[in-house]
């Protein structure tokens, strides 16, 4: 009966410890299979996702979750089994500033890592020069070196192209090209420029689908410039030699794709004709004779099962960063000294923008041997821990400091000891400011949490990531409409857990009547 | 019943009580009489374990206070402030048995006590179960006092207890809590600026200047025979605003 209070409180912090601990049930899997967040990354992925899926292996594929650094380094610590990747990066990306110029050296360097190449898939996606077929015709334009002789054409090119040494600057020098009427641009200006006729000559990717949509014409490369961008997989030696199937699989597609092939995969999916996974299938069915049926989640399929992932990562971030945030706020108030340092940390934590600090707890998380990455990742629950964490922390603080201090010197000569006074009176005071601060933690941990998707943690930021890279409307629309309902309800949630857990007398300063 | 033997205290530099040396028999009243600012309070708050002394001894019923002894001590204390010190997210009720139920106290007997309480402090039953914040002023003085009163504490402080009160609803507790005085047998200390309170209420006042006592004995003498100019001017500027 006495420590009623006490007994409340602690069986409080184990529910919301307990219920933002246990993981959700997973599937156990085999094979990881990551992509890098463009398209033709994300269909190679499904390509090899469904040949071991064929091969009877249980696979999940980690689509788009990062760019070269944050996949590469999933690869080396053993989070992924293998990812599409393309020499040139390699050359230029991961092995920067290291003496690796060859392939040879590049497989001694990566088998150190434990990690494999596999032979080129059969195309080289490289920088190249592009124009419209009617142009390059009329021009009679077919290599670089046919430049030479139109010093009149207009150039837009990308300010990528125009800096890198390895591009324009290179270009310049092995073609000795005339034009002087050169600008950098934007991509997708270029692009739209080329197509009105403004300019002659722009740069793409050799495997861009738009070079399909418009029937541009690559100019060939004659005098070998451009570095190679071979596509390869990189893949885990030791999964390699566990599972032989996997390894046949990443043989099957040694040589299998050529640019013009890929180009298509790529225009299939970014206007919006099939999505990666069916583009994988009949490309598997086509050239490889491989029949399999591709499972088309529906749109509402496909937001149910982001709803709860992200769900997920709102429950396992939220609850124990209300345990440790009101912690904190008693910490702080009760040692002002320390506390100050507390509020100022939990504050810089608040400062640190998302995208730096999920890249920065990576490799933090990976140490600890948790997963990292792909879904409940835990670089993701605790980023929005502690972004979930200030809120919390201040509010309790502010709630406790606003308590008059007669009503706790009241409860102190009344002989109550720390902690009782603590569970019956101080936090009972101050829990509608503290309920104030989850409120506030919450509805910013359901909008941070798409965020979540960048390393591949799931959630509702993975169909807006997607929606963004194909420029679909529908898609971005099927992650922030059903975020924004959630933010909401958890909002009316927290509403009515106060209506029920706040007593009549912190409600509101009513008009008394006098006796 | 409450000694206190030499006892000083200062903030900062500033000296707010000096040596202070006081005998409070079992039983009697003593009012701390004097303007605000003159260590009244603070001498309440040392009492009640809120002020750690700078030097001295209290004594609380023949046991000096310290860390070790001071929650022992204050199941002995009764403690009333001007706000009242109500625990707003509790009834009146609950704010009142709250240490009765931590010593565990049965059901019954918390009733038993109660209605005594209720009717010694003519507190309106029906408002037992409401929220500090929807009670009058005066009847949060009362839900305060019975909860000092409850577990019948041998010592009872005071902090201007009728300080926030309007006039009217002032006479009618001040005049309860002479009756809860009496009949709780406590000793009681009571600080307060008021002239009209020290006549009411004490057995024996104490005139504080500057954390020093400048006279001491029963009301009557004090209004009589004032000690020094300050004490002349103190009872006087109370007397002429009445």
């Amino acid at each position: 009966m006495k420590h009623r209070a006490l007994w409340k409180l602690a069986a409080i912090v184990v529910i919301l410890l307990v219920a933002g601990l246990v993981p959700a049930p997973r599937d156990e899997v085999q094979l990881r299979i990551g992509s890098k967040k463009f398209t033709e990354s994300v269909i190679l992925g499904e390509v090899l996702r469904l040949l071991d899926e064929q091969a009877g292996l249980n696979v999940a594929h980690y689509r788009e979750f990062g760019g070269t650094r944050i996949v590469f380094d999933a690869l080396a610590a053993g989070e992924i089994d293998a990812y599409p990747e393309y020499t040139g990066t390699i050359l230029g990306e991961i092995f920067a500033g290291k003496e690796v110029t060859d392939a040879k050296t590049m497989r001694q360097e990566l088998a150190r890592l434990g990690i494999g190449v596999s032979e080129s898939l059969g195309f080289n996606n490289t920088y190249a020069l592009a124009l419209t077929r009617t142009r390059a015709d009329e021009l009679g334009v077919k290599r670089i070196s046919d430049l030479v002789r139109h010093p009149e054409l207009q150039f837009a090119l990308t300010h990528e192209f125009l800096d890198r040494a390895d591009c324009w600057p290179a270009l310049l020098e092995a073609y000795d090209l005339p034009q002087k009427k050169v600008v950098g641009v934007d991509h997708d200006i270029a692009y739209r420029q080329l197509i009105s006729g403004e300019v002659d000559v722009i740069d793409v990717y050799s495997t861009d689908a738009v070079i399909r949509q418009a029937d541009l014409v690559l100019l060939e490369d004659d005098r070998q410039v451009f570095p190679r961008y071979e596509a390869v997989w990189l893949f885990r030696s030791d999964t390699a030699s566990r599972y032989p199937a996997f390894r046949q699989a990443i043989e099957r597609t040694e040589g299998a794709i050529s640019e013009a092939e890929m180009q298509a995969l790529n225009d299939r999916v970014e206007s919006r004709t099939a999505s990666e996974s069916e583009t994988a299938a009949l490309f598997l069915a086509e050239k490889l004779g491989v029949r399999l049926e591709v499972a088309s989640t529906s749109y509402w399929r496909m937001i149910v099962r982001h709803t709860m992932e992200h769900l997920d990562l709102v429950r396992r971030s939220l609850l124990p960063a209300i345990v440790v945030g009101v912690a904190l706020g008693v910490f702080c108030q009760r040692w002002p000294s320390a506390g100050r340092g507390v509020l100022a940390g939990a504050g810089l934590l608040q400062t640190i923008p998302s995208l730096a600090l999920l890249v920065l707890l990576l490799p933090v998380v990976g140490w600890f041997g948790y997963r990292s990455i792909g879904e409940g990742s835990v670089t993701a629950i605790v980023a929005l821990f502690c972004y979930a964490l200030m809120p919390v922390v201040r509010n309790t603080y502010t709630g406790l400091e606003a308590i008059p201090r007669g009503v706790v010197e009241s409860a102190t000569v009344l002989g109550l000891s720390r902690s009782s006074k603590l569970a019956e009176i101080e936090l009972p005071i101050a829990l509608p400011t503290i309920l104030a601060g989850v409120r506030t933690a919450g509805v910013q941990c359901v909008g941070f949490a798409t965020l979540g998707a960048i390393i591949g943690a799931g959630g509702l930021g993975q169909p807006i990531l997607r929606g963004i890279r194909v420029s679909d409307p529908k898609l971005v629309l099927a992650g922030a409409v059903p975020a924004a309902l959630l933010a909401l309800a958890l909002q009316l949630l927290l509403d009515l857990l106060e209506w029920a857990v706040v007593p009549r007398g912190l409600k509101r300063r009513q008009v008394r009547s006098e006796l | 019943m409450l000694e206190l033997r030499e006892v000083t205290k200062s903030y900062a530099g500033a000296t707010v009580v000096a040596p202070l040396t006081l005998n409070v028999a079992a039983g009697e009243v003593l009012v701390l009489l004097g303007p605000s600012g003159c260590g009244k309070t603070t001498i309440l708050r040392m009492i009640a374990g809120l002020v750690t002394p700078a030097s001295g001894e209290i004594t609380v019923d023949g046991l000096p206070l310290s860390n070790a002894t001071i929650s022992h001590v204050r199941h002995k204390l009764g403690y009333v402030i001007q706000e009242g010190g109500l625990f707003p997210h509790l009834t009146a009720r609950a704010n009142i048995v709250l240490m009765a139920r931590h010593v565990g106290w049965l059901r019954e007997r918390m009733e038993r006590r109660l209605v005594e309480l209720v009717e010694m402090t003519e507190f309106p039953p029906d408002a037992l179960d409401r929220y500090p914040t929807e009670l009058s002023g005066g009847q949060r003085q009362r839900v305060s006092l019975m909860r000092a009163l409850f577990l019948e504490p041998r010592l009872l402080l005071l902090d201007e207890p009728l300080g926030a009160l309007d006039p009217l609803i002032r006479a009618g507790l001040q005049r309860d809590l002479k009756t809860a005085f009496t009949r709780s047998g406590a000793t009681v200390v009571l600080v307060t600026h008021d002239l009209v309170e020290a006549s009411w209420f004490a057995d024996r006042v104490c005139v504080l200047e500057a954390g020093r006592v400048v006279q001491e004995g029963p009301f009557a003498e004090i209004v009589e025979r004032p000690a020094s100019q300050f004490v002349r001017e103190f009872v006087n500027s109370q007397v002429v605003a009445s």
